[in-house]
C-alpha cells in the first residue's frame, strides 16, 4: 500500500472510531497532497470539518475529480437540504456523440502492416501511456465503472452515512486546509475549478475511455474499443495510445480511410508526436502516395522531438531514391536548428561522401569530431577522418598558444645546448647563456610567426595582414592538409620575410651566446690526451 | 682480389640472413602499416639515413674494417687506432664537456651520426625507417629534425647525468635519438601496427594456419599464405618490449656504474623519455587533435 493510501486509511480509521478529528483531518490532507485524485479522501475530509462552507468545498472537489461519486452527491444534497440553499449538483458529464460507424470496406487490402508496423519497433517505448493515464489506471476510484470495492472500503463508505459530523472547536484554525487551498489543490472559489484540476479532469476522462476500450477488447468487441479511442481523440486529437490502437484496429477491420482520417486530423492540428508522423508515412506509402510520404518524411525530420539518429536514417531514404539534394537540404536545415548535433554533422559527412564530395564530407566529419571525440558519433566521425588529409581551421591558424607551443620546443632545444656548453652544470651557465636563451625564445617566436603561424590573432593585424583570397588555399585532399576558408588576416609575404629574417638573426646570435665555448672549440679543437690505443686495450683485456 | 657483382649479391644475402637471425626470437620492425595523413614524402628521414650511412661508410668503415682485417692478419694497427681515435675524439664523453676538450658540446651531434660497425648502423637505420616516416609526417621535416636532435641530446645527457659513477667512455650511435622517435611514435599512434621480421612467430604461424584450415577459423589464416616472412605486431607491444629491455640494464648501470653489454641502454631509456616533449614539435592541427583526445 502506498503512502497516500496508508494516510487515507489511517484518517478514515480515526474518523470512524471518532478518536481524533484533528489528526484525521491532517492525515487526509496529507493524503490529498500526495494523491489529489482521491475523491473519497475529499469526501472523508468533508466529514472532518464542521464548517459547512468548507464541507461543501470538499464535496465539490470530490465531484470534480469524480462527477459520479454518489457519496459526494448524497452528502452535498444533504448539505443543501440542511442549508435550504442547495446549489445545483454538478451537471453530469455529457455523453459524447456516438462515433459514426464506418462503412465496411473490402478487407482484401486491409493492410495487416499495422499489426506489425515497424513504427512501434522504430519508436520503442514512445507510445507508452502518459504518467497521468497510469495514475488514473492505478486508482480504482477514478472510474465510473468501478470494480466491487473491498469490504473494508464498503464499510468505510457505509460509515459515511452513519456518522454525524462533529463540531470541532479546532475548525476555526484550519491552517492546513487554507494552506492546501493556497497551493491550488483547493480553490476557494468553488465554482471555478483551476487549470490543474481541469487538467486532472481531462486526464481522468481520457483514462476512463482508455479503460473502457480495454474492457471492450477483453469482450472481443473491437468496434466498441474503437469508439472509445475515437472519443479519446476527440478530447486529445493526437493522443498517442488512442491513435496507435485506433489506427491499428481500424486497419485490421479494413477501415483504412477512417484510420487515415484520424491520423490526418492530428497532422492538420499540428501534432508534434513523431510516432503519428511515422504512422502517416506508413499509410501514405501503402496507399502508394509516395510524394505525400516524402513530404511527411521531410516534416518529420523538422520535429524537435525526433532523435538525431532517426533524422539521419530518414534522410537515407532520400539518398536511396536519388533525392540527394533534398536529403542535403533537410540535414542542413536540421543542423541550423541543432547546431551542436554531431550525429547530423556526421550524417552530412556521409551524404557528401556518397555524392563523392570528399572535401565537404571531410569538413563535416571534422566539425563533428571537433565537437568532442568522447561520444559515439564523435568517435565514428574521427575514425572516418583518418581516411582523409587533416583539416586546418582558423582555430589553429589564429592561435597564439599554438605559436608559443612551437617556440617552447625551440627554447628547450637551446636550453639543452646551453646546458651542455656549460659543462652539464646549470649553475655555471652564466649570464651570456641565459641571455642567449631569452634571445632564442624571441627569435624563435619571430621565426614561427613568419613561417608556420602568420595568422595569429591581433599580431597579423598589427603587422598589416589582410584576409587572403579563398582561392589560394589548398583544397586538394591528395596534397597534404586541407585548408578551411579563413576569415583571419595573414601577414603579407614581404613582412613575413623581414620578420623571419630578424628571427633567424636573433637565433644565430642566441646560438653564439649559448654555444660560445663549443664554437670556440670547434674552431680550435683541443685534442684529448687519454685516447687509448688498440695495444693498450688488448693488454687491459688480458689483465 | 677486387670484389665483384657476385660478392655484392652474397653480401646482400648475408645481410638478409643476419636480419632474419637477429629477428628470430625478438621482433625486428621493418615497416609501418599505416598511412601517412599529410601525404608527405619522408625527406628528412631519408636525409638522416643518408647522412648516417655516409658518415660511417666514408669516414669510419675503412678504418674499422681494413683495420680489423689488417690486425687479424697480424699487420698494421694504424687504421684500427685511427678508428679508435675517431670514436674517442668525437664520441660523447662527459669529461669533454666539463673540461672543454675535443670540439666541446658539438660532440652531442657528432656522436649521433657515428656508428660502431655496419650492424649497428643497419639496425638503427631500419628502426629509423620503420618509425621515423610517420613521425616526420606528423611534425613536418624541420620540426622533425629538431625533435630528432633534441631527443639525441636528451639521450646523451641522460646517460651521463644519471650515471655519475660510470666509466668515462665515449658513446656513439643514433640509438638515443631513434629511441626518442620510437617513444614519440608510441605516444602519437598507439594503435598502429608494424610489419616485423619475427622468425619464431613465423614458424608458429605455420602451425596456426594449418589448424585454421582444418578447424575452420580465421579467414585470413585460412585463405592467406601459410608462410609469411613478416608478422604484424601492434606498435605498443613492440615498444613496451624495447622499453623493458632497456630498463633493467639501465637500472644496473645507474646502480653500479658499469655497462657490461657495451650497449648504452641508459641512453635508449632517456631517449624514450624525450618523447614526452614531442607535443612541442608536431603540427598545429595535430597538436589540437592530440590534446582533445582525437585520433591524430
Amino acid at each position: 500500500m502506498d503512502e497516500a493510501s496508508s494516510l487515507f486509511q489511517q484518517g478514515i480509521t480515526l474518523l470512524r472510531e471518532k478518536r481524533n478529528t484533528n489528526e484525521a483531518r491532517k492525515l487526509l490532507l496529507q493524503a490529498l497532497r500526495l494523491d489529489p485524485n482521491n475523491d473519497m479522501a475529499w469526501v472523508w475530509l468533508s466529514r472532518a470539518v464542521s464548517d459547512p462552507v468548507k464541507r461543501r468545498e470538499c464535496l465539490n472537489r470530490a465531484l470534480i475529480v469524480n462527477p459520479e461519486n454518489q457519496h459526494a452527491q448524497k452528502l452535498l444534497a444533504a448539505l443543501d437540504q440542511k442549508s435550504n440553499a442547495a446549489p445545483p449538483l454538478p451537471a453530469p458529464a455529457s455523453e459524447p456523440e456516438p462515433v459514426k460507424t464506418p462503412d465496411p470496406v473490402e478487407a482484401a487490402d486491409s493492410a495487416p502492416w499495422l499489426d506489425d508496423s515497424p513504427v512501434d519497433d522504430a519508436i520503442g517505448g514512445v507510445w507508452m501511456d502518459s504518467p497521468e493515464t497510469q495514475a488514473y489506471l492505478d486508482n480504482p476510484e477514478s472510474f465510473a465503472v468501478e470494480p466491487e470495492p473491498a469490504p473494508a472500503a464498503q464499510e468505510a463508505r457505509a460509515a459515511l452515512f452513519d456518522a454525524e459530523p462533529e463540531a470541532d472547536s479546532a475548525d476555526a484554525g484550519l491552517d492546513d486546509f487554507d494552506d492546501l487551498a493556497q497551493t491550488g489543490f483547493v480553490d476557494k472559489n468553488a465554482d471555478v475549478p483551476n487549470s490543474k484540476l481541469r487538467k486532472l479532469d481531462h486526464n481522468r476522462r481520457i483514462a476512463r475511455h482508455l479503460k473502457l476500450a480495454e474492457d471492450y477488447l477483453k469482450k472481443d468487441d473491437p468496434e466498441g474499443a474503437i469508439t472509445e479511442w475515437v472519443r479519446v481523440l476527440e478530447l486529445e486529437v493526437d493522443h498517442e495510445v488512442a491513435m496507435r490502437e485506433g489506427v491499428r484496429h481500424l486497419s485490421r477491420l479494413g477501415y483504412i480511410d477512417d484510420a487515415r482520417e484520424l491520423v490526418w486530423r492530428a497532422l492538420d492540428a499540428g501534432t508534434k508526436h513523431p510516432s503519428i508522423y511515422l504512422t502517416a508515412i506508413d499509410i501514405a506509402r501503402h496507399q502508394r502516395e509516395m510524394t505525400e510520404a516524402d513530404d511527411l518524411r521531410e516534416r518529420f525530420c523538422y520535429l524537435a522531438e525526433v532523435d538525431d539518429d532517426m533524422i539521419v536514417i530518414t534522410t537515407e531514404h532520400f539518398l536511396d531514391e536519388g533525392q540527394s539534394a533534398r536529403a542535403q537540404k533537410i540535414l542542413e536545415r536540421v543542423l541550423e536548428q541543432r547546431p551542436t548535433s554531431q550525429v547530423v554533422m556526421a550524417g552530412l559527412g556521409d551524404l557528401h561522401e556518397r555524392m563523392d564530395n570528399h572535401i565537404e564530407a571531410m569538413r563535416y566529419y571534422d566539425r563533428a569530431a571537433r565537437m568532442g571525440a568522447g561520444t559515439k558519433a564523435g568517435r565514428a566521425a574521427d575514425k572516418r577522418l583518418l581516411n582523409f588529409a587533416p583539416v586546418i581551421t582558423d582555430r589553429e591558424r589564429g592561435s597564439r598558444l599554438q605559436a608559443w607551443r612551437e617556440v617552447i620546443g625551440i627554447g628547450l632545444f637551446f636550453l639543452l645546448l646551453a646546458w651542455q656548453d656549460a659543462g652539464l652544470n646549470l649553475l655555471t651557465m652564466g649570464l651570456n647563456r641565459w641571455l642567449g636563451l631569452l634571445l632564442s625564445v624571441a627569435g624563435g617566436y619571430l621565426l614561427v610567426t613568419a613561417t608556420s603561424s602568420p595568422q595569429q590573432k591581433a599580431i597579423a593585424k598589427m603587422l598589416g595582414g589582410a584576409v587572403p583570397d579563398s582561392a589560394d588555399r589548398n583544397t586538394d585532399s591528395d596534397k597534404g592538409i586541407i585548408e578551411e576558408e579563413t576569415a583571419l588576416p595573414i601577414i603579407q609575404p614581404t613582412m613575413r620575410f623581414l620578420v623571419g629574417t630578424l628571427g633567424a638573426a636573433l637565433l644565430l646570435v642566441a646560438l653564439a651566446l649559448v654555444f660560445g665555448t663549443s664554437i670556440n672549440l670547434l674552431l680550435n679543437p683541443v685534442a684529448p690526451t687519454d685516447i687509448p690505443r688498440i695495444e693498450d686495450l688488448l693488454l687491459e683485456g688480458l689483465r | 682480389m677486387e670484389p665483384n657483382f657476385l660478392d655484392f649479391i652474397l653480401f646482400v644475402l648475408l645481410i638478409a640472413l643476419q636480419l632474419f637471425i637477429s629477428g628470430f626470437f625478438l621482433p625486428m620492425p621493418l615497416n609501418d602499416m599505416g598511412t601517412v595523413r599529410y601525404r608527405t614524402l619522408p625527406y628528412m628521414t631519408i636525409m638522416l639515413i643518408l647522412i648516417n650511412s655516409l658518415v660511417f661508410i666514408l669516414w669510419q668503415a675503412a678504418n674499422y674494417y681494413q683495420g680489423i682485417d689488417a690486425y687479424e692478419l697480424r699487420g698494421s694497427t694504424t687504421m684500427l687506432n685511427a678508428y679508435i681515435e675517431q670514436t674517442w675524439t668525437y664520441g660523447y664523453r662527459a669529461s669533454y664537456l666539463r673540461d672543454g676538450l675535443s670540439v666541446g658540446a658539438f660532440i652531442t651531434f657528432t656522436s649521433m651520426f657515428m656508428h660502431a660497425d655496419l650492424w649497428h648502423l643497419l639496425g638503427n637505420m631500419i628502426f629509423l625507417w620503420a618509425f621515423g616516416r610517420r613521425l616526420e609526417d606528423a611534425c613536418g621535416p624541420w620540426r622533425y629534425l629538431l625533435f630528432y636532435l633534441f631527443a639525441g641530446m636528451v639521450a646523451n645527457m641522460g646517460s651521463v647525468l644519471l650515471n655519475p659513477l660510470g666509466i668515462d667512455r665515449p658513446g656513439i650511435g643514433a640509438s638515443g635519438a631513434i629511441s626518442g622517435v620510437m617513444g614519440a611514435y608510441l605516444l602519437l599512434f598507439p594503435a598502429a601496427k608494424l610489419y616485423c621480421i619475427w622468425g619464431i612467430m613465423s614458424i608458429f604461424r605455420v602451425f596456426v594456419a594449418y589448424a585454421a584450415r582444418i578447424i575452420g577459423f580465421g579467414e585470413e589464416l585460412r585463405t592467406g599464405p601459410v608462410w609469411r616472412w613478416t608478422i604484424r605486431v601492434p606498435a605498443w607491444l613492440l615498444l613496451v618490449y624495447f622499453l623493458i629491455r632497456d630498463l633493467l640494464p639501465s637500472l644496473e648501470t645507474i646502480q653500479t656504474g658499469e655497462n657490461f653489454s657495451g650497449v648504452n641502454n641508459l641512453a635508449h631509456l632517456t631517449g624514450f623519455l624525450a618523447a614526452l616533449a614531442v607535443i612541442f614539435f608536431v603540427r598545429k592541427d595535430l597538436a589540437s587533435r592530440f590534446v582533445s583526445g582525437r585520433a591524430v
